[in-house]
Parts: structure tokens; sequence; C-alpha cells
């Protein structure tokens, strides 16, 4: 256990000399240069972050860091929380706290709803935004979930709240929201958690039985510099769904798993269908063999689309995480996915063809 | 000509003789006979003999831990979990938190019958109930109440609160979330009565060798109101795929659906390992985090062989489980001692 006094006022420098304290000097020289982050203060202070504005802070004291880093989300949309997670968990922060925070800030915006997260994310059939969200840490099997939840326009916090205050692991509907009130989050009035592009959608669905397409969820995975590792996942379901219909979001094994001594996994898509398949915990299960995680990922796929039929397969995609911060995904549709690993200079975006 | 006989005789798979078969956990005796009598005599679908099996608990209210009328939540109210799966196509229904219908395995039937979707819940999930024809009626019994209307007097011991204030130890709510400076580490909660957490959850694997699991439980006695545990998720409370076999937990759910143990057991099986052993797996991977956890599973692959195995706990040192097959034919109590 040592505490990191360095003082700089240059990110750069201190990531230089975190991974010069993990051994990586090869590593530490390459990215000297190659950073973006504009500047930060250490320790007593403060790290900011150049790409989006984002504010880090860290905890002054950290202990033998003995992990690689990296961050992976599912989509498109996840590229500005992963940079957020970058950011994070360069910081030193918890990767429970990361994934909390990052998860927080897509859910709650109500543009990134559209995608089917959170606010301004789709209402089911009666009007009402209903919330699924889950979180679980790979230290020790911990986890937290809601279901079907109303009025909470960060239901990822939720979950966390129940992983840390509750022997419980999953609460729904009415209960959920009572628990949630409980801990002090207020509930909104449904209004609150439409969007002008939910309402009109909804509308059109409601006159015309006009449809909406995709399954979006956002899952994203956190490996900190302790070498915790920790998934969260959160969405507003298939729109337009039935009152109270869960998906495999906050189902453990099936919209995220998490062990620490192997990795984590996340899947999103055609939820119903999903969950007869444990996907998430199938992956963790083969790395756990000594799959790697793209490996794992299409191992799963593959044996989902045998027992379905090749022509019947559902849209699911996956992602996972090892603990050497190796990132795996796959996908039966196009699937854009964004990730960041130690030694990286920023976030990068791969699409996967179908 | 006896020779050919003898040649057939030795052709047929010995297995055979282990199917049909129809587990469940605990000594629920009606609910295996309810199922095998749908199954053989009722000739039946193993979906059918399942739904029937676990049903006959919810009426019977088998030890107070499934149906209605036992294990109030905070608020005094009965809701309920269920879920059933069919191996041959993998289809599922559940429901979790249902209030006011009695037929919760019925309900998950009709999700998987009448929907597309795999899983309601709360008061959509009775709604979604009284539009297929289920009758809304209160689950709350004299019992029930009176659980509840004792626990009150005891300040509301024990209880799954933790962190908040006013102490959960010593007081009832409502709770206030307690500062982060001082959260206390979980005490292990003692496990005062071993009831609070059973569920019935039964394997059915037909003669054609089709897999049906279910389950159906009123969850844990005094549970934060909302609360859904193991049994209504896919993986954790039961599995089935007819092409390995079938599983069904019962125990601590808050804890065991962390685990997946169902799908462990099935696919631990799919690879060629032996059912007994498959629970064992199953059991200890959640034991190495929970060394002294309530929970059982049943496993039983798609030949019809069986196994069974249980976490020691203070009080519960062996699990009882049935089993009717075409061997046995009759149910027949089995036991597993716990580890």
């Amino acid at each position: 256990m040592f505490l990191l006094t360095y003082k700089s006022c240059n990110l750069c420098d201190l990531i230089n000399h975190i991974l010069e304290l993990a051994g990586d000097r090869n590593t530490a020289n390459d990215n000297n240069k190659k950073v973006q982050i504009r500047w930060v203060i250490f320790d007593a202070f403060t790290v900011y972050s150049a790409v989006g504005g984002v504010r880090c802070s860290q905890f002054g004291h950290h202990k033998e860091i003995k992990s690689e880093m990296a961050a992976v989300g599912t989509w498109a949309f996840s590229q500005s929380a992963v940079e957020r997670m970058q950011c994070m968990i360069l910081a030193g922060q918890n990767s429970t706290d990361v994934i909390e925070s990052a998860i927080g800030e897509v859910e709650n915006d109500v543009d990134t709803g559209r995608n089917i997260v959170g606010r301004g994310g789709f209402p089911n059939s009666m009007g009402i935004v209903e919330c699924d969200a889950a979180i679980m840490e790979g230290v020790p099997g911990r986890f937290g979930a809601v279901a079907a939840l109303r009025g909470v326009g960060q239901p990822c916090q939720v979950a966390r709240r129940i992983m840390d205050k509750s022997p419980h692991s999953f609460l729904v509907g009415e209960g959920a929201a009572a628990f949630a009130q409980e801990q002090g989050f207020t509930i909104e009035p449904n209004d609150r958690m439409l969007s002008d592009h939910t309402v009109a959608a909804y509308q059109e669905f409601t006159e015309k039985g006009i449809h909406v397409s995709g399954h979006d969820t956002i899952g994203l995975i956190a490996l900190d510099l302790r070498g915790n590792i920790t998934v969260g996942v959160s969405t507003s379901g298939a729109p337009f769904k039935s009152p109270g219909r869960v998906g495999d979001t906050p189902i453990p094994g099936c919209g995220l798993y998490a062990d620490h001594m192997i990795g984590a996994a996340a899947a999103s898509g055609d939820g119903d269908k999903i969950m007869c398949y444990c996907p998430s915990f199938h992956i963790v299960e083969l790395m756990r063999q000594g799959f790697s995680p793209k490996e794992a990922c299409c191992s799963v796929l593959a044996d989902i689309r045998r027992k379905v039929g090749e022509d019947n397969c559902f849209e699911i995609s996956l992602i996972a995480l090892n603990m050497k911060g190796e990132v795996g995904a796959t996908s039966s549709v196009e699937f854009p996915y964004t990730f960041w690993k130690q030694g990286m200079d920023s976030v990068e975006m791969h699409v996967l063809p179908c | 000509m006896i020779q050919t006989w003898i040649f057939f005789i030795y052709l047929l798979p010995i297995t055979q003789a282990f199917l049909p078969l129809v587990m469940n956990t605990w000594h629920f005796e009606n609910a295996t006979v309810a199922a095998w009598d749908r199954l053989v005599r009722a000739r039946g679908s193993a979906v059918d003999a399942a739904e029937a099996g676990c049903a006959q608990c919810e009426l019977e209210q088998c030890d107070g831990s499934v149906g209605y009328g036992g294990s109030p939540d905070e608020l005094g109210e009965t809701t309920l979990d269920a879920m059933i799966m069919n191996g041959d196509t993998m289809d599922l229904g559940a429901v979790g938190n249902l209030h006011r219908v009695k037929n919760a395995v019925g309900v998950a039937r009709a999700v998987m019958e009448h929907t597309d979707h795999t899983l309601l819940v709360g008061e959509a999930a009775s709604a979604f109930a009284q539009d297929m024809g289920f009758k809304a009626e209160d689950l709350t019994t004299n019992r029930s109440l009176n659980i509840f209307f004792q626990w009150l007097k005891t300040n509301c011991q024990p209880n799954f609160r933790k962190n908040v204030l006013p102490d959960p130890s010593k007081s009832c709510g409502p709770y206030k979330p307690e500062p982060k400076q001082k959260w206390r580490s979980q005490k292990p909660r003692t496990q005062t009565d071993l009831h609070s957490h059973d569920t019935i959850g039964m394997i059915v694997i037909g003669q054609n060798g089709q897999v049906v699991a279910a389950t159906s439980t009123n969850g844990a006695t005094h549970k934060v109101p909302g609360r859904v545990g193991d049994s209504p998720v896919a993986g954790a409370g039961a599995y089935a795929d007819s092409t390995a076999g079938g599983a069904a937990a019962t125990g601590q759910g808050d804890i065991m659906m962390r685990f997946l143990p169902s799908y462990l057991a099935v696919e631990l099986m799919r690879s060629g390992i032996d059912p007994t052993t498959a629970c064992k797996t199953a059991i200890s991977r959640i034991k190495k985090y929970h060394g002294d956890f309530f929970g059982a599973i049943i496993c039983a692959s798609k030949t019809g062989e069986y196994g069974a195995a249980c976490s020691k706990h203070p009080g519960f040192g062996e699990f009882p489980f049935m089993v009717f097959n075409s061997r046995t034919n009759r149910p027949v109590m089995e036991k597993v001692d716990c580890f």
C-alpha cells in the first residue's frame, strides 16, 4: 500500500507515473504524448477531462495497482459514457462508481432516451414509461436490480442502492418505487419521463398501430485500476410493451453478469427471447474455461442460433470484458460498440457486421 | 424368433425405464401425484403436468410458503412469483410480485402462451391475469394476517433492511437511508424460520423426452414490497432444455439468483456430468461466497437420471425431494445430506 503524492499539471505525466508504478514502462513512454485530456491536478486536487468537460475526482490513497484498466459499452450512443468512464478509471475511481455515474448520465439525458434508455425512453402500451436496470459487481457476486420502475430518471442508481442497502436483489413495480422514494429519489410524473419524440411516437402507435423498432439497452462494463470489475445495464424496455413487462436487462445471467476472477458480460436486443438463454452467464462461464471474450461471445451466439434455427435468430448483441482488459463482442444484427483500454489514447468505436 | 426378441431388447435404451419422470422439491407429495396423474393418466403434456403440480401446492398452500395466505410482506400483503419453462421450444413464462391472483403458475403459463413477453410483474401482471380470466381475490388469510401482526408486535423483527434509520434491528419502518460513513458490514442473518424461503420447484420429463421446469412461491416472509426472488428468473429458480435436462432450486432467493444455479446445472449435465454432481457444483459455486446459505437444488438429465444437493444451514442438514417415475411407480420421498 502506498500513497501517491505525485502532483502534476499534466495528465500525460500522471498517467506516465501511474503506469510506471504498474511496471509498464514502455506503454508509459508511448502514452506520454498521445493522451488527449488537457490538464490534471492530482491528489488534493481534481482531474478535469477536456473530453466533454467531464470532471473526475480521485480519492487520494491508492492501493497497489494490479490490473489492466478498460471500459466497454453497447451501441454508438455509449461513446460519451465510455469516454467518461475512461476519465474516471484513470482518476482512480472504483468501477461501481464509474458505472453508476456513466449510466446515470445516459439515463437522465432525454435525448439518448430515443435509444430506449431511461428518461425519454418509449412508454408501455398505456403510455407510462417503465424502466429496468441492474448493476453487478464481480466482487463477490453482488447484484441489484429494478424492473418496471416508474418516475425515476436514473433507475440504475436505484439498482445500486438495492445492491448496497438491501439483502434483496431485485425489486419491481410499486415496491421498487416505494424503496426509491425511501432512499431519497423523487418519483416524477410520467410526462417528465416522456419527450416530444416519444409522445409523438406513442400517438402514432395508438392511432395507427405504428410500432417503433429497436431493443436498445445501454450496457457498460468497467475494469478499474484495482482490478474491480462492474457491469451495469439500463433500458426503458420494448417500446409500447405490455404494462409490467420485464425483459432480459435486469435479470442476472441474462442482461448482465460479472465474476471478479473472470470478467463480465452484457446483452442487448429482443429481451423476451434473450432471457430464455442466460447468455451473459454463459459467456462468463466460457471465459472461466479459458475462452477469450470474443470466442465466448461468438460461441454463445452460435449456440443460440443452433437452438432456434439459423433463420429464426432474434436480435441479440453481446459484449464481454475479461480481467486482462480484453474485449469481445458479437451480434446477430449490425452492432456498434465502444471501448477503451489502458494504452489507448482515446475511445474507439467498432461496428460489427451482421 | 426368441433371438430376434432378445436382440431388440438389447437395443432398447436402458434409460427408458426412467421416463416419464416427475420430480419436485420438498415433501410436497400431492403436487407430485397431481403432476403424474396429469401426465400419465390424463395423457397431458409435460407442460400441463408441471403446471398442475405447482398449482396443487398453490391450492394447498404447501408449508405456507407457496400460494395464498403465507409469507406476508412488510405491508402484510401476500404476493406470488412463478415460472414455467418448456425445454422443447425454450419458451418461458413468468410472473413476479403478482397481487390478488392465486394461481400464479397458471398466469405464468398464460404469459408464455398468450404474449410474446416472458416476465410480467406487479399490479400490471395482476391486470393481465384478470384479462386472461383469472379471478381477482384477496390472498390474505387470518393466518397471514396473524403472522403480520405478531411481527409488528416484535418491532418488525426479523426484516430485510440494512444501512437505514431507524435501526432496523430494533424498529419498524418507514426507513430512511443512513449516511454512508455509518454503514456496518452486514451481520449474517440467522435463519429463524426455514420455511420462510420454500418454493415448489418441479421438473417433468415426458415419455417423449420433453423437459419442463416450473416453480411457484410466495417468497420470503416480511420481504420488502416489490421484492422478487429467484423463482421466476430463468436459470435461477429453474431451467429446462430438452437436449440436456432440467433443474429447479429453492432457498434464499436473494442470494441464489446471483449465481444462476439451475442454468449451470443444466449446462453441466449437457457436458455429460451426472445430475448429482451437477447439483453439487451449482451449490458449491454459491457456498464459495455464502458459506452457510440456505438452499437446495434438484436436477434431472434428459434421460431421466436425477440428483439433488443442498447447503448446510443451522437447522437444515438434509433436503427431502419427491420422485415419481416409471420405475418407482409411486411417489417416493428421497433425501440428500447437505454439505
